[in-house]
């Protein structure tokens, strides 16, 4: 009985070994056909001028590098799906709107295009993603300390918390799009009031996020710290605050997308820089080239901090709850 | 004069507009260096009990001293050891101990309270793992840690509750074991109240065994078995059948009772 058990094991994996470095390479094989056909269509002269596609050649060419890595790293359980969908949608663009010239090129501008806006106004757009991370991380660190820190009290403090969870719960379904102009005309300036915005948009979420979080702490933890006698600011930032890091980066990750939210918004109505300025500058101007690139920009910066904060909180985080 | 004094103590809370009553007019004294093991049916109040004691609830009526002097919150005069989950599971085993010296107050400087923390852990057989987390660390051996805070704090009174319930019997004795070595060899003889529902557990540790029905206290047992005798004896002895039969009596006693 064990014996054939451990035999039919013994076959599987065996079997699923060749299995696996066949399917790499067929992997590999699906992902440089649909790059190689993408990459090579892209040289082809269409029906709307491309004068360049130096930008569009490289970064098409890094996703191939990309996949293929993952391709060998992940072995079975990697999949080609993302790599195809992505590769077929820039074939269907470069086909239908540049090559065939179907649609308005103005609306539906070539990739090719699009992409080499990255290397025309790279300086244009390094210093907006200078501007707008400034104003993100500033904002975003007064509402992170005064969020945190007063959650935390107000939860622990019963009187407290009887009187502010009320008053919080008020002020704090407002959207900030609804103070957002009120700030800009209050404000001496644009940044100072982006950086209000953001203070005042995230506060509210990681106020009452952390009152919940103290309200929900397992009791048996607070009664161990209780029994030995500790003092007031001991258990809040000794035990609370400690015990609550894993999800207040938890929650990190989901407020960066509606930070951005909030900031690209504040920026569209009134900035002289950032992001948020560059996309609403050009649509203006009807470049949706440029816009459309400056909304790539926007989505790889934000992907790029969510990897930064999954890589800190690996880092960071060594401990789990028992 | 008791180390530790029950008079008349009742506890009871609401819910749903009506009194629960957990405790009713209990009577306790546990004297000066003595184990006491406290032990009953489940939901008969120990573990209220304890938590009365310890500071965390205070009796509806009645009063409960310790060194002649009302309880009126946690003191560094007492320490504790729950049942589970009681070590912080973002320090490691020994700065877990270190939070505990360093509460007691024992010790200023940071390195003399490593050095403690070191001894604990090296008296509890875990010194080879000071740096690892909770979550690393089995049951049994977080309760190591856990006992060795307790002792590492160096508190007159001790309090546990069903610390080894949750852990399997070999390692039981071994925690047993541990726990006799920490309280009575060495030195000074510390108060401890010990709850379990484990007849030989109770027998093995105490001095003396208190029998908790609902309520109250029904009665107490003075165990006087020899002491420094190996457990394999110890069980053999006469004296502990004896005792063995008159506490499962009582658990039928107050089962038919209460059923």
């Amino acid at each position: 009985m064990t014996d054939a058990r451990t035999l039919n094991s013994l076959e599987t994996q065996g079997s699923k070994k060749t299995y696996s470095v066949g399917k790499i390479i067929l992997n590999i094989a699906i992902v440089t056909l649909f790059a190689g056909t993408v990459i090579t269509l892209s040289f082809i002269k269409g029906k709307v001028s491309a004068p360049k596609n130096t930008v569009y050649v490289f970064i098409m060419g890094f996703i191939w590098l990309y996949h293929t890595a993952r391709a060998v790293i992940k072995k079975d359980e990697y999949h080609p799906d993302i790599a195809v969908l992505i590769y077929s949608l820039f074939l269907i663009w470069d086909i239908n709107f540049r090559i065939l010239g179907n649609g308005n090129p103005v609306l539906s501008p070539p990739m090719e295009n699009v992409f080499e806006v990255f290397l025309k106004d790279s300086q244009f757009i390094a210093e907006g993603i200078g501007h707008s991370l400034m104003i993100l991380v500033i904002g975003f660190s007064i509402a992170l300390i005064t969020g945190n820190i007063l959650g935390m009290i107000v939860g622990w403090v019963k009187r407290l918390n009887n009187d502010f969870t009320p008053i919080a719960k008020v002020l704090s379904p407002i959207p900030p799009m609804v103070y957002t102009p009120y700030l800009i005309a209050l404000m001496p300036t644009f940044t100072s009031a982006s950086i209000a915005v953001i203070g005042i948009g995230m506060f509210w979420p990681i106020f009452l996020g952390m009152i919940n979080r103290v309200g929900s702490i397992n009791s048996r933890l607070i009664d161990s710290a209780k029994a030995m006698n500790v003092s007031t600011p001991t258990m809040l930032f000794k035990v609370i605050l400690p015990y609550s890091i894993p999800s207040i980066v938890g929650s990190l990750k989901i407020q960066i997308s509606t930070i951005f939210m909030i900031l690209i918004m504040a920026e569209m109505i009134g900035a002289t820089s950032g992001l948020g300025f560059f996309i609403k500058k050009y649509s203006d101007y009807a470049d949706y080239a440029r816009v459309l690139a400056g909304i790539f920009v926007v989505g790889a910066v934000i992907t790029i901090l969510n990897v930064l904060l999954d890589i800190a909180e690996k880092k960071l985080i060594k401990w789990k709850a028992v | 004069m008791s180390k530790i004094e029950f008079r008349n103590v009742s506890f009871s809370y609401e819910a749903d507009n009506k009194a629960v009553n957990i405790l009713d007019g209990l009577n306790f004294k546990v004297e000066e260096g003595e184990f006491a093991c406290l032990i009953g049916p489940s939901g008969c109040g120990k573990s209220t009990l304890v938590s009365l004691l310890l500071g965390l609830q205070f009796p509806t009526k009645g009063e409960i001293l310790i060194n002649d002097k009302p309880v009126t919150g946690p003191d560094v005069n007492r320490g504790m050891v729950f049942q589970h989950y009681s070590l912080f599971p973002w320090l490691t085993a020994k700065k877990n101990i270190m939070f505990g010296i360093k509460e007691a107050g024992l010790l200023k400087s940071r390195k003399e309270i490593a050095k403690r923390a070191e001894e604990y852990l090296e008296l509890v057989g875990l010194a080879d793992s000071a740096d690892k987390y909770p979550h690393e660390l089995s049951g049994g051996m977080q309760q190591r840690v856990a006992l060795a805070r307790a002792f590492a704090m160096d508190t007159d009174i001790l309090l546990m509750d069903e610390p080894f319930g949750a852990i399997d019997p070999q390692k039981r004795i071994e925690l047993q074991e541990l726990s006799i070595e920490l309280c009575k060899k060495r030195g000074e003889k510390k108060t401890v109240v010990f709850i379990t529902h484990d007849i030989d557990e109770a027998l093995v540790l105490a001095d003396k065994v208190y029998f908790m029905e609902p309520h109250k206290i029904r009665t107490e047992v003075n165990v006087g078995l020899p002491a420094d005798t190996p457990r394999e004896e110890l069980i053999r002895l006469n004296r502990y059948d004896q005792l063995r039969h008159e506490l499962l009596d009582l658990f039928t006693e107050v089962k038919v009772r209460t059923a």
